[in-house]
């Protein structure tokens, strides 16, 4: 008998819908334009960016600004919800520290607080994708898409399962998360065609998980087909052991966490 | 594990890191790189062992840093435990504290919601309580209104009536009772009352005696990380105020009714000033001479004449208070009020209602002794001396609660900070003879 038996029979799902839900309240109260701001963020650096490439340096990439706005919704995902999630346990300290609650809930319910918010950019993107652009993806196409999306979504928990605790203990991580994030964002393709890169670097670029990601669900769902079978095998392969190690990561980290809260 | 047992610990140790500078950042990691990190282990728990049975309302007694609220965070699964282990059979309440989670910038219905699930409640168990929960605060008119618009008495009633809703088979708490006005706390016994007779687990962390006295099965007490007792309530409770009486010594006695005094002085004084004793300075047609006359010091003993300050209930004591006069005085008044712990007078008395007379004094030392039977509660109290002249209008000196004693009980602990008169009790049954 080593460790603290807690029997609890009920999920957690309420705990962490019902968390998630007031910190998306928390995050737009008080502001004037609320909920908006979950739109308008991504979209007005979509703007800039599509100005900027479409018509400064002229652009001529087929469905170039629907490839952009994916690409920035996915990202502007991936950027909110691993910093959600690196902060959520010195931001719910104070429940931590008087209620037990399994560290994965606290991780879970920040990240899903933006996927709410990547869930409302979804449905902009899916209204320009058919109305202004007239793309309409085969069934399979959106099925694969959303697969891509918890893909992405794993990748991101993962990655919170081991900033949460550390950032704990290293509070200048956020710095350096900072900085990882703007070099991910220029070194993915997001504002430029991966076939714009010249070979060596390619190689490189295909190593970021974000790369194969993106490419492949603009491919379901813009130019509707899904082949590469070989890429979505090697990528689960490396992606699975990778999570069970975040798992086993957070364990470990978690340990006596609570005290130094 | 048995099915009698609602909660075992076996071996239970936990000691915390004190690194005596803090490094967190990556910047003092690297600057002080060859310093290496200094550590003093406090060790909070030390190889703690006890079962709490099923139904038993089982209390921890001891005092700051003894490591109660450690081994209640353990209990939770909050902290885990360097060594051992514990092992929980059925539902725990983390009631540790009210309130979790709560946000200002929600409603109070919000507010519920979201406590309760962080409390391990599912939706729809909220919505079914949720009625009740409300009711209970008596909030219904206020329930839409954000919680920064509720006083703290508001707040604390909606915590208290969330919690209690809970309903888990073992519930942790943490000295959660005291809450609200004086109305609501009745509210609150008597629901109180209700869950110990429903048969619950109850874990109770207290240094309130009365309330463990009133309820606990069992008390734990400990000391310093380490079981000092489990037992009886009453062994317990005597124990622990007598090692805590025994400990302190006469100054930090003193010190501590002064700290408790002065809090509970600040929190009423804007009510029942005229209630509080004339402080002489303050006075104007008062005549205040400090310089004449001395209070050398006031010392306790007990039957057996054994200078102490811990006596016993049900005997008789003596009280010295030595004054030395540097003039010489005629017709000195000298007295003394024994106080509690709540500052209230417990009994006063002086030379002239005495009726001796104490004449004419040459300059020089003055012992005046009081013998009084303890008929004192189990408590602290404090004695303050006084010396003035017979018109009541020039005080000499007076020592506000200037030594503290402790009285105890081994063999009866129901009143605390009174009287525990003589008395005899029976019952005559009318109805039922024989």
């Amino acid at each position: 008998m080593k460790e603290t038996h807690h029997k609890r029979g009920i999920p957690y799902w309420d705990t962490i819908w019902m968390l998630a839900k007031t910190d998306l309240k928390m995050r737009y109260e008080g502001s004037v334009l609320g909920i908006i701001w979950v739109f308008l963020k991504p979209f007005s650096i979509f703007l800039v960016i599509n100005y900027v490439f479409s018509t400064i340096f002229n652009q001529t990439t087929p469905n170039y600004s629907i490839k952009l706005l994916m690409g920035l919704i996915l990202f502007s995902f991936f950027q909110d919800a691993t910093i959600n999630g690196m902060n959520s346990f010195v931001n719910k300290a104070s429940i931590l520290k008087k209620v037990y609650i399994p560290k994965w809930v606290i991780i879970i319910s920040s990240t899903v607080h933006s996927g709410i918010a990547f869930l409302f950019n979804l449905v902009i993107l899916f209204f320009f994708l058919t109305v202004y652009y007239g793309i309409y993806p085969h069934f399979l196409s959106i099925l694969m898409f959303f697969y891509y999306v918890v893909l992405l979504y794993l990748v991101t928990v993962g990655i919170s399962f081991i900033t949460a605790p550390l950032y704990a203990k290293v509070r200048d991580l956020n710095q350096i998360w900072e900085v990882l994030l703007q070099v991910l964002f220029f070194g993915s393709p997001i504002f430029y065609p991966i076939t714009a890169v010249p070979y060596p670097v390619r190689s490189v670029l295909y190593a970021n998980p974000f790369t194969y990601i993106i490419e492949h669900a603009r491919l379901a769902l813009i130019d509707n087909s899904i082949t590469h079978w070989d890429h979505h095998i090697i990528f689960l392969c490396v992606l699975i052991p990778c999570f069970i190690g975040s798992i086993w990561i957070l364990k470990k980290l978690s340990r006596n966490l609570i005290e130094q809260l | 594990m048995n099915n009698e047992i609602a909660i075992r610990a076996d071996n239970v140790s936990k000691s915390f890191l004190i690194p005596h500078e803090n490094r967190n950042t990556i910047r003092e990691q690297l600057l002080r790189f060859r310093k290496k990190t200094t550590y003093e282990t406090f060790d909070a728990l030390k190889d703690i062992s006890f079962e709490v049975l099923k139904g038993e309302f089982f209390s921890i007694i001891g005092r700051n840093g003894s490591g109660k609220s450690t081994l209640l965070k353990i209990l939770a699964g909050i902290y885990t435990a360097d060594k051992g282990g514990v092992k929980v059979d059925g539902e725990i309440s983390p009631f540790l504290e009210l309130g979790v989670g709560f946000n200002p910038e929600l409603s109070g219905k919000d507010n519920i919601y979201l406590n309760s699930t962080i409390l391990g409640l599912q939706k729809h168990e909220i919505d079914r309580k949720y009625k009740s929960i409300v009711d209970f605060s008596e909030l219904d008119q206020f329930i839409d209104l954000k919680l920064k618009n509720y006083s703290s008495g508001m707040q604390v009633r909606l915590a208290f009536s969330t919690a209690i809703h809970t309903n888990r088979e073992i519930l942790l708490m943490d000295e959660v009772l005291a809450v609200g006005d004086a109305r609501f706390q009745v509210k609150c016994f008597s629901i109180f009352e209700k869950i110990i007779k429903s048969g619950r687990t109850i874990v109770f962390v207290s240094h309130d005696p009365i309330a463990i006295e009133k309820y606990s099965n069992r008390v734990l007490y400990l000391e310093n990380g380490e079981i000092s007792y489990l037992g009886s309530p009453v062994e317990a409770l005597s124990k622990y105020m007598y090692t805590d009486a025994m400990k302190e010594s006469q100054s930090e006695q003193v010190d501590e009714a002064r700290g408790v005094l002065d809090e509970t002085l600040s929190d009423i004084t804007e009510e029942t000033e005229e209630f509080l004793p004339i402080n002489p300075v303050s006075s104007p047609d008062i005549e205040h001479q400090q310089d004449i006359i001395e209070i050398e010091s006031i010392r306790f003993f007990d039957q057996e004449n054994n200078e102490t300050n811990l006596l016993k209930n049900g005997e008789k004591f003596r009280i010295d208070v030595e004054y030395n006069l540097s003039k010489t005085m005629e017709n000195l008044i000298y007295g003394i009020t024994i106080r509690n712990h709540f500052h209230h007078d417990m009994f006063i008395t002086n030379t002239e209602a005495d009726n001796i007379s104490s004449g004419k004094r040459m300059p020089g030392k003055v012992l005046i002794s009081y013998e009084i039977m303890n008929y004192f509660g189990p408590g602290k109290y404090t004695v303050s001396a006084i010396v003035r002249d017979h018109t009541k209008r020039i005080f000499y000196n007076w020592k506000d609660d200037f030594v503290a004693f402790q009285v105890h009980n081994p063999t009866k602990l129901i009143s605390f900070q009174g009287m525990d008169l003589p008395h005899s009790t029976s019952i005559n049954d009318q109805n039922n003879p024989g």
